[in-house]
């Protein structure tokens, strides 16, 4: 299956919606507060300290997402873990509603399901390869990577909670995705919440989080299967 | 006429002959078409096929292959760097006049086309009728519903309010399958899926049987390669490889043979007849005779092929052998002026053209385009060197002549041998035991002889292009062992008979009859598959609302596609549609623009062709192998029935020349004996006969008569008959020094037919012994009588 300009876009947004870095809040800790998206976000350097956090070699979280989909009288909800290497990219495996593999690279996006595998070239558009590296150009703090495809503003304090909102620079990107935030507490994330140019729109809950040497080879192998 | 008019009369004709045959050069067009030895047996769908299929894109694309020397310290990943210069690469070729197309794998610019190209039709266009019922139903609005929660949702989201039953992404998958798992588009390059290397396809504006321009191209191809990338290796496929290496060895063996057979030819009439005067007005008959047949030829094809060239140079030998029958009679008898001479000796070369153009005509009826133009090349350059012979040689013949003492020395010898072995005289008994030894032995290497009609015309099956051409394609994926080729009247009724092959080829292979196929009729489905598609879906129309709301969908949010199911009819795609279109160079290849319109398909692991034509009757199944073969199985039935007829009008002519059934059968003794014994030497050899071997053996009958009928026309003293087999030595010793050389061609088939009549002549001088042994005394007798 060949994808378009938008649905390459829009399927690098899911994918990176789905492979943030995640935080290690339970469901009791304290949430975000009212109103952390709100008002006018700082830019230039008082983003400084949020790039600081990201310096990861692995991670592994649980997600939880829910995703908002006009097509649909429901919502989507789904479960699963989400794996980080930083020479691999991304594997999302989803355990509920029905298992499924997502593997990310910097080429393709893998998917495996019980009864097929599917493989969708990432290379088709520069704005989709910008989008589908925005994950780990955060990882590794490259904000200038960042800022070539996307705005970026802070809420918050980068010392407290705080929201990193990108919004697309290019026509092609605003025609599919709205905005994109990350939300955060210190250098542990919360959520990523997609708003796409369709009002539809994705939640994605994290937790659970293990970082670097916390993962081990085996999981990673296992999770983004061959190479 | 006088001698000095008779002397200015031929210089005329002969200096016309040149400076026409000068000014023809330039515009001498010459080819080296493989399919100009296909069997071109119009009633035969298998042969008008594999024409049809030599006129696509099938035959025309080249496909280059890139790779890198992966030495230590090279900058970059290696995919990286051969994904770069295999963007470079395209970008050169765009840049070429002579390159109409080049094209790898798909750039962002073509996927957006193709994407927007398919989402114009209605959703219902690729949509096969069996996604209606209701299990289907269910199913991919399931899939529908989880591809929207998973990573990959967003794909389909944008698409799903107008499609949500998945019918345009049909196609790309049907095209994706069809790419296999050997290769992946990296970037817009196609490439191995270990990214060892990347392809290109090419096709140039040039034909590519035009071996001058494709050789052109591969210069400047490999020009840019030692420029921009010195450590890439470049190989490639398709037929102009063959062009350029078909060409390259006709050359080679045109030169070979023209010079080596010079040399020797040279030497030998120096040796024997000592006049530089009478070698060079002895060239004079095949060189008029070459000029003329080349010009005949361009006038009447059009174009030469190269073999014709290739052929018509060792046939410069046989040329050859009229003036040498001539000048050995002038030679011993030198008081004998040459006007006489060669009235004496006229009747036996006119004979002996006429038998060998009688050869020829069987060769033109082989079916074979190529053999037929080489056929009548050699038919008219016999003609033209007998006239020359007849003509233009006596009237320059020198008039006081001293034989060299090597020609004497010869005519001693042969002299001598003839009397030692005609002074036994063979008893009835003896004779008819030989005859009887000749029969069996006939017998035998008939019995013995293999046929096949698997031949290799013009490439050598281990030559370094075909091996670098099966090299390259296998790394593209499963290679096609067979095609579905399905044609028709019009583009319509031809994606009617696609549909239908589609579904039988479909059926085969869940037969295990076939184990992968493009389901062509998925991609372009016909007008009134179309209609009945949109009828499907308009009659489910309640059935889908139902299972949406099941499965929790609002089916109000696919208003785009209850408004194209709510139109009176829908927008139909046509073949012309697909030709204009973004996707037309993925559909090139199985769906050529040619006058006839025409599907292939190409079928892997069909290893059963006779089961799979039971059960995909809408197609025909061509195996190239087994088609090739049956079509020279047919060229070859007709060439030995050809050749029968042919034997038997010669000996109808030679039966009314002599007015002797016996003497007419002594004149063909040498030629049929030799034959039998060639066969036999193949045999013993373990060579399976083919096609070129029948036809070699025409040529061996065709020379071996004249032998015999030099040999019958003189033997009135044993001295006569001595000087013919002197002259029937130096023929042979032309001749062979011409087809010998031939053997040694890299070309399967020149090589076949050198040996052949290497040996086929051989043979024939021996047998021309033979039959003057079993003569015995009455040799030198008008009734000659072996």
């Amino acid at each position: 299956m060949i994808p378009g300009r938008r649905a390459w876009c829009a399927i690098a947004l899911a994918v990176i919606a789905s492979g943030a870095p995640c935080g290690s809040a339970a469901a009791d800790e304290p949430r975000p507060p009212a109103g952390l998206v709100s008002g006018e976000p700082a830019r230039g350097r008082a983003l400084d300290p949020v790039f600081a956090y990201f310096a990861f070699d692995r991670l592994r979280c649980q997600f939880s997402e829910d995703k908002h989909v006009a097509l649909l009288a429901r919502p989507l909800h789904s479960t699963g873990t989400i794996y980080f290497d930083r020479a691999r990219g991304i594997a999302r495996i989803t355990l509920a509603p029905r298992p499924q593999a997502a593997v990310l690279t910097a080429t393709s996006l893998r998917l495996r399901t019980a009864d097929r595998t599917e493989e969708i070239p990432l290379d088709k558009t520069k704005d989709l390869r910008a989008f589908a590296l925005i994950f780990p150009t955060l990882l590794r703090g490259d904000r200038k990577a960042l800022e070539g495809a996307f705005e970026l503003g802070l809420y918050g304090s980068a010392h407290d909670w705080w929201a990193l909102a990108l919004t697309p620079r290019a026509a092609s990107l605003r025609a599919l995705v709205h905005r994109v935030v990350v939300i955060a507490h210190k250098a542990e994330l919360v959520s990523l919440q997609i708003a796409e140019a369709s009002g539809d729109t994705t939640d994605t809950q994290l937790t659970a989080a293990v970082r670097d040497a916390g993962v081990s080879d085996a999981e990673i192998a296992t999770a983004f299967g061959a190479p | 006429m006088t001698a000095w008019r008779r002397r200015a009369a031929t210089a005329v004709v002969v200096l016309a002959t040149a400076a026409g045959f000068a000014a023809a050069v330039p515009h001498l067009r010459f080819t080296t078409k493989i399919t100009e030895f296909l069997p071109d047996d119009g009633a035969n769908r298998g042969a008008q096929i594999a024409a049809l299929l030599a006129q696509t894109e099938l035959a025309r694309v080249m496909i280059l292959d890139l790779s890198l020397d992966l030495s230590p310290g090279a900058p970059g990943p290696a995919p990286d760097r051969l994904r770069d210069l295999t963007h470079a690469l395209l970008a050169f070729l765009g840049d070429q006049p002579d390159v109409a197309v080049a094209r790898s794998g798909l750039t962002e610019a073509e996927v957006a086309a193709v994407l927007g190209f398919l989402r114009a039709w209605p959703a219902t266009t690729f949509l096969p009728r069996d996604a209606y019922t209701d299990d289907a139903l269910r199913a991919r609005l399931a899939r529908l519903r989880d591809q929207l929660g998973s990573p990959a949702g967003v794909v389909v989201r944008d698409a799903a309010p107008r499609d949500p039953l998945g019918g345009m992404w049909q196609p790309l998958a049907t095209l994706r399958a069809a790419q296999g798992d050997a290769l992946t588009d990296d970037g817009g390059v196609l490439m191995t899926a270990d990214r060892g290397h990347a392809f290109v396809f090419v096709e140039t504006r040039s034909s590519p049987f035009d071996s001058e321009a494709q050789r052109r191209f591969r210069g400047v191809l490999d020009g840019w390669i030692a420029r921009a990338a010195p450590q890439a290796v470049l190989q490639t496929a398709g037929t102009a490889q063959f062009a350029i290496a078909s060409e390259a060895q006709m050359k080679r063996d045109v030169n070979r043979i023209g010079i080596l057979s010079t040399i020797g030819i040279l030497a030998v009439f120096l040796l024997l007849f000592g006049s530089i005067r009478m070698i060079a007005l002895g060239l004079v008959p095949m060189m008029f005779g070459s000029a003329v047949a080349v010009l005949a030829c361009q006038a009447m094809f059009g174009e030469i092929h190269g073999i014709t060239i290739a052929f018509g140079t060792s046939l410069l030998g046989v040329g050859l052998d009229y003036v040498e029958h001539y000048y050995a009679h002038f030679v011993l008898t030198p008081t004998v002026p040459a006007a006489v001479t060669m009235n004496r000796v006229a009747p036996s070369l006119v004979l002996g053209a006429i038998t060998t153009i009688i050869g020829f005509i069987g060769i033109a009826a082989s079916g074979l385009p190529g053999l037929r133009q080489m056929a009548v090349f050699s038919m008219i350059a016999i003609v033209a060197s007998m006239a020359a012979t007849y003509w233009i040689v006596p009237p320059w013949m020198p008039a006081r002549y001293r034989a060299p003492r090597t020609l004497a020395l010869v005519d001693r010898s042969v002299l001598a041998l003839l009397v030692r072995v005609t002074r036994t005289a063979w008893s009835r008994r003896w004779r008819r035991l030989g005859l009887a030894v000749v029969i069996v032995a006939a017998i035998a290497a008939a019995w013995a002889a293999e046929f096949s009609d698997n031949v290799g015309m013009l490439v050598s099956d281990a030559g370094p292009h075909v091996v670098e051409d099966r090299a390259v394609r296998s790394r593209l994926g499963p290679m096609a062992s067979a095609f579905a080729v399905v044609t028709a009247a019009s583009d319509d009724a031809l994606l009617t008979a696609v549909g239908d092959a589609t579904a039988e080829l479909e059926r085969a292979r869940a037969a295990g009859q076939v184990a992968a196929f493009v389901p062509l009729g998925r991609l372009v489905p016909s007008r009134a598959e179309q209609l009945a598609r949109f009828a499907a879906a308009r009659e489910a129309i309640p059935r889908i609302r139902r299972i949406m709301t099941e499965l929790d969908f609002v089916p109000e949010a696919f208003q785009p596609f209850w408004d194209v199911l709510a139109a009176p009819a829908p927008a139909l795609l046509t073949l012309a549609d697909l030709r204009r279109s973004p996707i037309a160079p993925l559909l090139t290849a199985w769906l050529p623009a040619a006058a006839t319109p025409i599907a292939v398909f190409p079928l892997t692991g069909a290893a059963d062709p006779a089961a799979l034509r039971a059960l995909a009757p809408s197609a025909a199944i061509i195996v190239p192998s087994e088609t090739i073969i049956e079509l020279f199985r047919g060229v070859r039935i007709r060439t030995v029935v050809a050749s029968g007829l042919g034997f038997a009008a010669i000996f109808g002519l030679l039966l009314a020349r002599y007015r002797s059934a016996r003497k007419a059968l002594v004149a063909l003794a040498p030629a049929l004996l030799a034959c039998v014994a060639t066969v036999g030497t193949l045999v013993a050899a373990g060579t399976p006969l083919t096609i070129l071997h029948v036809m070699s053996l025409l040529l061996v009958i065709s020379m071996g008569v004249d032998f015999g009928i030099f040999f019958v026309d003189t033997t009135e003293t044993l001295e006569e008959s001595a000087r013919t087999m002197v002259s029937i030595f130096t023929a042979a010793i032309t001749t062979i020094l011409s087809f010998g050389l031939l053997g040694l061609s890299a070309s399967p088939g020149l090589a076949a037919l050198g040996i052949t009549v290497t040996l086929g002549v051989t043979y024939s001088l021996v047998f021309c012994l033979v039959l003057a042994a079993l003569a015995g005394p009455r040799l030198a007798s008008p009734g000659i009588a072996p």
